[in-house]
């Protein structure tokens, strides 16, 4: 089991208020999974992202990555695993805009002294063939397209090798069109390189892209569905079973 | 690639850097400015106190300075031929000097006033005193028998010029009055008019006679430009034990010269103050609101993996780099100023104590220069502490929501 949420719950208190973005969320997500997160705005996909990402804390329950406990640990720690087992694409993009696309990929392998320059450079050259914006190498995130800076910014999430890249809302800043190429994209990536894709969207027909799907509703999953061919087999309404739990069809390559 | 991540983002916010730039570097420009005037002011003064009556260091005999005002002729100095061989036999000592003084009264038949009654060397004390102006009549080695040369207070006070009879009336070291008929040689003004209002100066041996001694109670000892002073004074302790000798530096005989030292010295620093915290200030705005602007980036760099104290030493950086900038500028501009007003010259009026007007310079020194440059940098660290450490600590998805 790659991710473990056991009962993930989050809070936030707005003066006397409580709001609940998450209620006792528990859900396991195995290697290589391509995964949608989908429910309206507001029903805790970002939370649960986040708090899988390592850039938010459950107020309750556990998270287990690789079967460690990483719910309390210190900011220093978390930052270490982050860099070393999680990619991030964001619904802004969120590149650096004093950086070239190719010195964007770089930036999260600065982190380490491991690599010289030379390997640095390959693998830049590298993750950008692969988004197909070799050309685009020395473009600032102004000269370039929304969907040439999100191609950026999966390969930026791929530098440090993750084991799982979290897609906030990858396409909600992009026409149809492009949203479904990037989602294509990752989508290739996580056939070739067995990554683990989890990204969030509100859109139902960017859902289709995904071979799982786990719907939130107002903080709590209401239900997981398994890709069957050009439908979605759906295992239980209102459980917080897992995806593993389901009947496991291969779904139809896309692309 | 981090440090040119740091001026690719100075330069992004072009106005905001410039102006910050421009405060620390007009901070610098003005500590280089001050201190160059207050060093050159005391340069001056230094020139002055030592040129006028101290030379560089003098030697008494022990527990004159301590007695002197007492009864100075009991402390005299043991041996002062054998003392000034030695003095000169100093690499970098130009002259020394013997002196004889002890108080007295100077009458004219119309009045008197009291002095202080200095024997000399005229010739050596010519080459020390070159502050020492002579405003009416001539030198006392230019003229011939009992003469006296008066300060131009004391001249004033009895309405003297050159060439008048006055006589001269001391205490001898047995206790008995003696009285001495001089001449009017003429009148000199040196840089403090005090000093102008009762010292009268005579031949050493005229003094001598007077009070019937037959040594000195002091040695001025002038010293070549660019002699380490310290060092030689050091090297005259050597020769002269201080079981029979007691030497001073200058800087411990002036008073005048160590208060007003003080006084410039407790201003520069108030200046120092302000300056450090107007570059704090400055940069910690413009730093803070440089960082409000850019967190959602920061929030990206941190879910990127960067650990909060990079983000911190990133900013500290960042800073440190815009401080340096201006520190450089600062010093550039400074110095050239400096250079141009020292060229024209600032004219000053006479400063308490003194009848002679000058022309005050800026002097650049390396360390008043590294002060300015370090309290650039050092202030603009100081400023970017704060940011920088609310930036470190902002919650990462929160940082992030202002991303775009
Ligand atoms: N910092 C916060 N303070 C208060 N409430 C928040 C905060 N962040 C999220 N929420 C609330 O938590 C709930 C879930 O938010 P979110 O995870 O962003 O939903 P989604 O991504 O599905 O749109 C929402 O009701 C939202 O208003
Ligand atoms: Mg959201």
């Amino acid at each position: 089991m790659l991710i473990c949420a056991e009962s993930v719950g989050k809070t936030y208190k707005l003066g006397v208020q409580t709001v609940t973005a998450l209620r006792a969320v528990s859900l396991n997500i195995d290697a290589g999974a391509f995964i949608a997160l989908s429910g309206p705005s507001g029903s805790g996909k970002s939370t649960l992202l986040n708090i899988i990402g390592l850039i938010d804390t459950p107020t309750s329950g556990r998270l287990l990555i690789d079967g460690h406990d990483v719910t309390n640990r210190p900011p220093e720690v978390l930052a270490h695993l982050r860099a070393r087992s999680i990619g991030f694409v964001f619904q802004t993009f969120n590149l650096l805009p004093v950086l070239t696309a190719e010195e964007n990929v770089e930036f999260p392998l600065l982190q380490f002294r491991e690599f010289s320059i030379r390997q640095r450079r390959d693998r830049v050259a590298q993750l950008l063939d692969l988004v197909k914006l070799s050309d685009h190498a020395r473009h600032r995130p102004n000269q370039l397209s929304g969907g040439q800076r999100q191609r950026v910014a999966i390969a930026r999430a791929l530098a440090t090798g993750p084991r799982i890249v979290l897609a906030d809302e990858p396409t909600a800043n992009l026409d149809h069109r492009t949203g479904t190429r990037i989602l294509r994209l990752m989508r290739r990536i996580n056939r070739m390189y067995g990554t683990t894709f989890i990204f969030s969207t509100h859109d139902p027909r960017v859902i289709e892209v995904a071979d799982r799907r786990v719907d939130i509703e107002d903080g709590a999953i209401v239900r997981l569905g398994v890709r069957n061919g050009k439908t979605w087999t759906y295992a239980a309404e209102r459980t917080a079973s897992t995806p593993d739990d389901l009947p496991d069809e291969l779904p139809d390559e896309l692309n | 690639m981090l440090l040119s991540i740091a001026v690719r983002n100075l330069a992004r916010q072009r106005t905001r850097t410039l102006l910050t730039l421009a405060t620390i570097g007009f901070g610098v420009v003005g500590l280089v400015l001050v201190r160059g005037f207050v060093d050159d002011v005391l340069w001056q003064l230094r020139q002055a106190t030592i040129h006028s009556q101290l030379g560089h260091f003098q030697v008494f005999a022990p527990g004159y300075i301590e007695g002197a005002r007492r009864d100075p002729l009991t402390h005299l100095i043991a041996e002062p031929a054998d003392a000034i061989a030695k003095l000169r036999a100093i690499p970098g000592v130009e002259a020394v000097a013997r002196r004889l003084s002890f108080s007295g009264s100077l009458s004219n038949g119309h009045g008197q006033v009291a002095v202080v009654i200095e024997g000399i060397d005229p010739a050596s004390e010519a080459q020390i005193g070159t502050a020492v102006r002579i405003v009416a009549g001539v030198a006392l080695d230019r003229a011939s028998g009992a003469s006296v040369m008066l300060g131009e207070g004391v001249a004033q006070e009895l309405g003297l010029h050159p060439d008048d009879t006055v006589t001269l009336l001391a205490a001898t070291r047995d206790g008995a009055l003696n009285t001495l008929d001089a001449t009017v040689a003429g009148v000199f003004r040196s840089p403090f008019k005090d000093y102008d209002a009762i010292a009268v100066r005579i031949k050493l041996d005229d003094a001598q006679a007077l009070v019937g001694v037959d040594s000195v109670n002091s040695l001025a000892v002038l010293l070549r430009a660019d002699t380490p002073v310290a060092r030689t004074i050091a090297a005259a302790r050597h020769v002269l034990p201080p079981n029979r000798y007691d030497i001073r530096g200058w800087r411990e005989l002036a008073d005048f010269y160590q208060g007003t030292a003080a006084l410039y010295h407790r201003e520069f620093l108030v200046l120092l103050l302000i300056v450090s915290l107007m570059v704090v200030l400055s940069v910690s705005n413009s730093i803070g609101m440089s960082l409000h602007e850019r967190r959602g980036e920061f929030g990206t760099v941190r879910a990127l993996g960067y650990p909060p104290s990079t983000v911190f030493r990133e900013v500290i950086a960042e800073s440190a780099l815009l401080g340096a900038s201006a520190a450089v500028l600062g010093i550039a501009l400074g110095s050239a100023l400096a250079m141009l007003i020292s060229a024209v010259g600032i004219s000053m009026p006479p400063p308490p104590n003194s009848e002679f007007g000058y022309v005050a310079a800026i002097r650049l020194s390396v360390s008043s220069v590294a002060l300015a440059a370090l309290v650039g940098v050092a202030a603009s660290i100081v400023g970017a502490i704060q940011p920088a450490r609310r930036l470190a600590r902002m919650p990462i998805v929160e940082a992030l929501r202002h991303a775009s």
